[in-house]
């Protein structure tokens, strides 16, 4: 008897360890810096990140994101900001009008309205880009401490290859508390 | 889709065992047995008797063979000696096969109609043997006593009875001369004598000298022995089964069928393998996407992980159902069986104290008698599930972790036989991963291999381990997403059971693979099968 037990014992082992159910994945998709956690309707453009605590005398940087824009290949992206508390020390591309080489620049900044003007540089086969992604950088210095807020203005347009404007949904600001 | 095509392999074979357990669910016919007189013995002494005059010389038993062994009456000797030279003299009746001898439980069932005594010897007479014998449904009874007639001087009696016939068949008395070398001798001998066959002459005096005092050291060295409890034969099945599915049903004379449950748990157990490796690939990949998700704050990086963290929690959530599912399906299989295992408990039979059937099956569930059944279309196919994991691996590969994965293969009858060496088909599907990290598909090499295998037993060439040891080498070629490959190996098989082909192996195994993508792979394995195969 003790032989079939043995026997058992190696069969029971055998089938024992292919009796299971896993946990089952549990998730909460709430990242704040999640684009759909923003409460934008796309096509949209936002800053990011959205608020900034910073001291006087320092210096951060902002980035100006789409989020799902159609075929774009150009734009005038018109930055509002609070000339008495923050200073526009300089202003470069990233990479959503990146196709094989940096989009073209321009900028102007005059009392307290920073125009950016960003062209890709078309290849011969692709001519416009799109989806969710940084357009360009923008670097502030705080002067004098105080609460303000980053908003787009009415100027700011994005266009196609065909210098088609693109309608925009929603615009999002950002917050700069300045100590 | 690989998923889809498991299920529907999955669905067929359940189809197919349960087909063929409908086929071989029938309980065979007894075949017709003739017994014919016992042969003289010089050594014992045949009391004559007034009933002498209805013996026969040659009696047909078409009409049954069932026979059932009242306790032998011990006369000056314990009960305990008396219950086991009784048990003894059964097993023998039993093992030489001229009779289906009903088990003890039932036999004691006589308690149950006559409560007032357990005195069998009392029931000399033939009105009362016959009487007992139709209460029992047996077609013959055998009553007997032991008596201790003088010092190491044992006397031991009996008649036997055909209750069909209502007559006094034999009667038989045989002297034995001390209990340490031939009571045991003598109630075999008996049991040549009272099933017509001539005695053996291996039944000598020392010869059962030895095997007494073998018998005896044995049970010194038995020291975890389950007491003796008389189990009736209905739960033993039942309990068997409810361990091992199958186990039952093999207990109660239907191996095939409890091959076919045994079988089918294996298979769910594989699938069960495959689908939980594939839950943990998920279960890595979600584990770190999220992970991302949560640390990350680059929106575009956490809109691009979004549609990552959705479809591996579904992955995980369809792998577990799947999980769930074939462990419901094995639970319900497993219920079934049990069931199963106690309407078919041998209530009526009167075979097989012995776990997986006896020595001398006449092999009438075999499908033996005219026409062709499922069976014998099936004969020589086998099913294992395995286990494995690689330990070595090459360059290729050094970057990456082992799993343990899992896996089922087919043995086919496909082969041919040169001189003492045998080769068969085989077909397997196994999993193998490999990752760099938790599992993510991302870091992952993973895949079915699919292995077209020609197996060689050399077993009868290295005789090493005796008949229930099965060695073999194999070589195959193997196809997987990852590329195309060949796989080498040994295996050494040890048969569970001797009469039932359950089979747990140990095999080690080289793989090679080239993949356009992860190069020359190469990787050794070991594991460990275990399956039935069809005889």
């Amino acid at each position: 008897m003790s032989i079939y037990r043995n026997r058992i014992g190696i069969i029971l082992v055998a089938l024992a360890v292919c009796w299971f159910a896993c946990e089952e994945a549990d998730y909460q998709l709430d990242n704040l810096s999640d684009p759909l956690n923003l409460g934008l309707t796309p096509p949209a453009i936002f800053f990011h990140p959205s608020s900034f605590n910073i001291d006087v005398n320092d210096t951060f940087s902002v980035k100006l994101y789409s989020y799902d824009l159609p075929d774009v290949a150009g734009a005038h992206l018109q930055v509002l900001y609070d000339r008495g508390s923050l200073q526009v020390d300089s202003v470069i591309t990233d990479t959503l009008f990146r196709i094989e080489a940096d989009p073209l620049l321009f900028m102007d900044d005059a009392e307290g309205v920073l125009d950016v003007f960003l062209f890709a540089m078309p290849t011969q086969t692709v001519e416009n880009v799109s989806g969710t992604d940084a357009m360009a950088r923008i670097f502030f210095n705080v002067i004098s401490p105080g609460i303000s807020e980053l908003v787009y203005g009415d100027s700011t347009r994005i266009v196609n290859a065909q210098n088609i404007p693109v309608q925009i949904e929603s615009y999002g600001k950002a917050v700069v508390d300045a100590q | 889709m690989r998923q889809h095509k498991l299920t529907k392999i999955l669905v067929h074979g359940i189809i197919a065992v349960l087909a063929s357990s409908q086929i071989v669910a029938t309980p065979p016919k007894n075949r017709p047995k003739t017994y014919k007189k016992k042969k003289s013995d010089p050594e014992e002494t045949v009391q004559e008797n007034s009933d002498r005059s209805q013996t026969t010389s040659a009696v047909s038993i078409e009409t049954g063979n069932r026979l059932a062994i009242f306790e032998f009456e011990g006369k000056e000797i314990s009960v305990p000696l008396t219950a086991r030279m009784t048990e003894e003299f059964r097993n023998t009746v039993r093992r030489l096969n001229i009779f289906e001898v009903q088990d003890r439980g039932l036999t004691q069932r006589i308690n149950i109609f006559r409560p007032e005594t357990d005195d069998y010897w009392d029931c000399w007479n033939k009105d009362c043997a016959v009487e007992r014998g139709k209460l029992l449904g047996v077609n013959y009874v055998i009553a007997g006593t032991i008596e201790d007639s003088d010092e190491n001087q044992y006397l031991i009696k009996g008649r036997l009875y055909s209750v069909d016939l209502e007559s006094l068949m034999n009667d038989f008395s045989f002297n034995s001369t001390g209990i340490t070398d031939s009571l045991l001798l003598g109630m075999k001998k008996l049991a040549y004598d009272v099933s017509g066959l001539p005695i053996p002459d291996t039944l000598s005096i020392g010869a059962d000298t030895t095997k007494i005092v073998d018998l005896a050291v044995e049970k010194d060295k038995s020291r975890f022995r389950l007491p003796d409890i008389d189990i009736p034969d209905k739960i033993k099945s039942l309990l068997l089964s409810t361990v091992v599915p199958g186990t039952g049903q093999m207990y109660s004379k239907r191996k095939y069928v409890g091959m076919g449950f045994l079988a089918t748990e294996i298979t769910l157990a594989g699938f069960a393998f495959i689908w939980q490796s594939d839950y943990k690939q998920s279960w890595g990949g979600f584990q770190n996407t999220y992970n991302s998700y949560q640390n990350l704050t680059d929106p575009k990086e956490l809109l691009e992980l979004r549609p990552d963290i959705i479809r591996y929690a579904r992955e995980t959530k369809r792998y577990n159902n799947l999980m769930r599912n074939v462990r419901n399906l094995g639970l319900g299989i497993w219920v079934v069986n049990m069931i199963h295992a106690y309407i078919v408990g041998p209530e009526e039979l009167y075979e097989g104290n012995i776990l997986f059937g006896t020595e001398y099956d006449d092999g009438s569930q075999s499908g033996s008698g005219p026409g062709m059944t499922a069976w014998d279309l099936a004969s020589g196919f086998g099913v294992r599930g395995m286990m494995l994991r690689p330990f070595v691996k090459n360059t290729a590969l050094e970057d990456y972790r082992n799993h343990t994965s899992g896996g089922f293969k087919i043995k086919t009858p496909v082969g041919f036989t040169l001189g003492p060496i045998r080769t068969f088909l085989q077909y397997e599907i196994s999993n193998y991963t490999f990752d760099q990290k938790n599992y993510d598909n991302e870091n992952v090499i993973s895949g079915f291999n699919r292995a077209t295998i020609m197996n060689i037993d050399y077993s009868n060439l290295l005789r090493i381990g005796g008949e229930s040891v099965e060695k073999s080498i194999f070589f195959g070629l193997t196809r997987s997403g990852d590329g195309n490959g060949i796989m080498t190996g040994m295996d050494i098989g040890f048969k569970i059971d001797a009469e039932v082909p359950l089979y747990i192996s140990f095999f080690g195994r080289t793989n090679s693979m080239k993949s356009p993508v992860h190069g020359d792979m190469f990787w050794v394995t070991a594991g460990a099968n275990l399956g039935v195969d069809i005889p």
